[in-house]
């Protein structure tokens, strides 16, 4: 009766929010195909920028998606536009493909090839830091709070992963018994 | 301590020329406090506070973030300068970076105090070149010993489907010496990646640094993205490491590594039902040589399951980790959920570990977080936590936390 009772809670809970939840627009929803040729014509941009595939004029899953950002995410516009991300992308900003998979391991090797690409969607620095140097105390954030117990394992597998943010100091403080509130 | 906020307020003094004109404007800041208590059972109050700045005025930009850190029962405080960065643009092909800045253009990624130059000599190609102080946090700064990193970056830029770089750095240990391979070190190396416009779409990348100074190899990795399906992408990735053992320089690689060590890692993102759930299993090996007397295998496992039900706000993450190496092994379980409705936030995260370590610590730790927030305004949060940690070698450890956090016009 406890668990049926749960179950119908639960049930109810997740209609309301459904309800009070709105489902986001795909950004080729809310594209105005014909404000956005008048301007287009006007400055000589050809079709083939958005439909550079002809099956694309039928079908929008063939349609260039960085075409958009020719004007709306790029530090040289062909147009002005408004430079806003969540314009189109209400539901959140994609990720590019190769963030899909291992990402956080294998990034630095890819990121440092051209560091200009990933600005278009991180275009500070502090991104970067946030992960490699600050300190938060607080939050759990690049360590759950369990790794501090079993630590020595993985610094064992892959020490060259504790080098990438951290220095000998670091550990022999700790290890020591220096420590401080604000590590 | 006194000159770290000397050269906060020389920084803030040069950017603050044209803040009031200025045609962009970003600040964000962020205040962290929890009670807990110490390991040695003593009560603390840490509290940080993060701050940050940017400005652009024409040619010129500005940028800083910082953090304050405070414990009041302790009577501890901090000071820790990220960055403090002045760019100057006085060419459409050349941009100038001075002051404390993070440099990430080889293998290694530095926050160094110091001046760097990126020149556009061609539509595809960057050149940079770069020189200053290497800085870390948790050595603090202006020590008697401070290093210098020099180095010189080209790369292809603005090029479908390819991304390439060639680089070659100096790093000095000490500054004031010059002792080649033990206090300098000379590294070239490059780093290069191609995506192939076919079905499967593979993307092959690779990266080598050859340190010329004690003539070896330091790091090389290949690896490659594979798109067999739109559902499906996997990565797969071959690593060496070596360290100039005769480096004055200590790391905690050279710490459980007397040679070479050697990776591979494999990972495969499956959308078992897209947009809802996915499946992704990590695997890495490792082959390295704790002492003269052998080798020594490792290995790590996460399998995850992210639910996502964007509609209603909620994320949920349940996942397994094991952890092998010969300092012993972990398996672990965890499971993160996060619900968005409306203003409001809340997040969980429950994880259980057993570990049995080579030095016979056998243990079982579980820790539950939970957070809830509240969105003010569009860019004004408020949050509040509390934790309970448990280990059977360590005390109850219970924390409550506050957040309150605020962006203006920041995108990160």
């Amino acid at each position: 009766m406890v668990l049926i009772r749960s179950g119908l809670l639960i049930t109810i809970l997740l209609g309301c929010m459904s309800m009070a939840a709105a489902k986001a627009k795909h950004p080729y929803d809310k594209y105005d195909h014909e404000m956005h040729n008048s301007f287009f014509e006007s400055a000589e941009v050809s079709c083939e920028m958005c439909h550079a595939d002809p099956d694309s004029y039928g079908n929008r899953k063939k349609v260039n998606r960085l075409g958009c950002h020719r004007c709306h995410n790029d530090p040289a516009p062909i147009l002005p536009a408004n430079p806003d991300c969540m314009l189109c992308h209400e539901a959140g900003i994609p990720k590019p493909q190769n963030h899909k998979t291992r990402w956080i391991a294998k990034h630095g090797s890819i990121s440092k090839q051209a560091p200009e690409t990933c600005k278009q969607c991180h275009p500070s620095t502090m991104f970067c830091m946030d992960c490699h140097k600050r300190r938060d105390t607080v939050q759990e954030r690049m360590h759950t709070r369990n790794f501090r117990f079993y630590h020595s394992v993985e610094a064992r597998a892959n020490p060259r992963k504790c080098d990438s943010c951290h220095r000998v100091s670091f550990c022999q403080d700790c290890h020591a018994g220096k420590e401080t509130s604000g590590r | 301590m006194l000159l770290k906020y000397f050269l906060f307020f020389m920084f803030m003094l040069l950017a603050s020329a044209s803040p009031l004109c200025a045609s962009e404007f970003e600040a964000h800041s962020t205040v962290l406090g929890q009670s807990r208590e110490s390991s040695g059972s003593q009560h603390v109050l840490p509290f940080n506070g993060y701050v940050g700045f940017s400005g652009k005025h024409e040619k010129w930009e500005g940028t800083t973030d910082m953090r304050f850190f405070r414990d009041f029962p302790r009577k501890e405080q901090d000071y820790d300068l990220y960055q403090a960065l002045v760019r100057f643009r006085p060419l459409e092909l050349l941009s100038m970076d001075i002051g404390r800045q993070f440099v990430a253009l080889e293998s290694s990624a530095e926050t160094i105090d110091g001046v760097r130059m990126t020149l556009f000599p061609q539509e595809h190609l960057a050149l940079d070149v770069y020189s200053g102080m290497p800085r870390s946090v948790e050595i603090g700064d202006f020590n008697e010993d401070d290093g210098l990193l020099t180095g010189m970056s080209l790369g292809l830029i603005k090029t479908k489907r390819t991304r390439a770089r060639i680089f070659s750095s100096w790093r000095k240990n000490k500054f004031r010496l010059n002792d080649f391979p033990h206090n300098d070190e000379i590294f070239v190396g490059g780093n290069l990646s191609y995506q192939f416009p076919i079905k499967m779409m593979p993307l092959l990348y690779g990266v080598m640094e050859y340190n010329a100074a004690a003539k070896n190899i330091d790091t090389a990795t290949a690896g490659f993205d594979l798109y067999p399906h739109r559902r499906i992408s996997v990565n797969a990735e071959f690593s060496f490491a070596d360290e100039n053992s005769e480096a004055d320089k200590k790391t905690v690689f050279s710490l459980f590594s007397q040679d070479a060590a050697y990776f591979a890692s494999t990972a495969v993102t499956f959308e078992l039902i897209p947009d809802y759930v996915d499946i992704s299993p990590r695997y890495s090996f490792s082959r390295l040589k704790p002492s003269a007397e052998g080798w020594s295998n490792g290995h790590q496992l996460n399998v995850a399951v992210p639910v996502s039900f964007a509609d209603l706000g909620l994320h949920l993450t349940p996942s397994y980790y094991f952890l092998q190496s010969w300092g012993g092994n972990v398996h672990g379980a965890r499971l993160d959920v996060r619900e968005t409705w409306q203003k409001w936030f809340g997040e969980t995260s429950f994880d259980f570990s057993t570990h049995r370590k080579v030095t016979n610590d056998h243990d079982r730790s579980w820790s539950l977080i939970g957070w809830v927030g509240y969105t003010l305004l569009k860019e004004w949060e408020l949050a509040a936590g509390m934790e309970y940690n448990r280990n059977n070698h360590f005390n109850n450890d219970v924390r409550a936390s506050f957040r309150m956090s605020y962006n203006f016009g920041m995108k990160t």
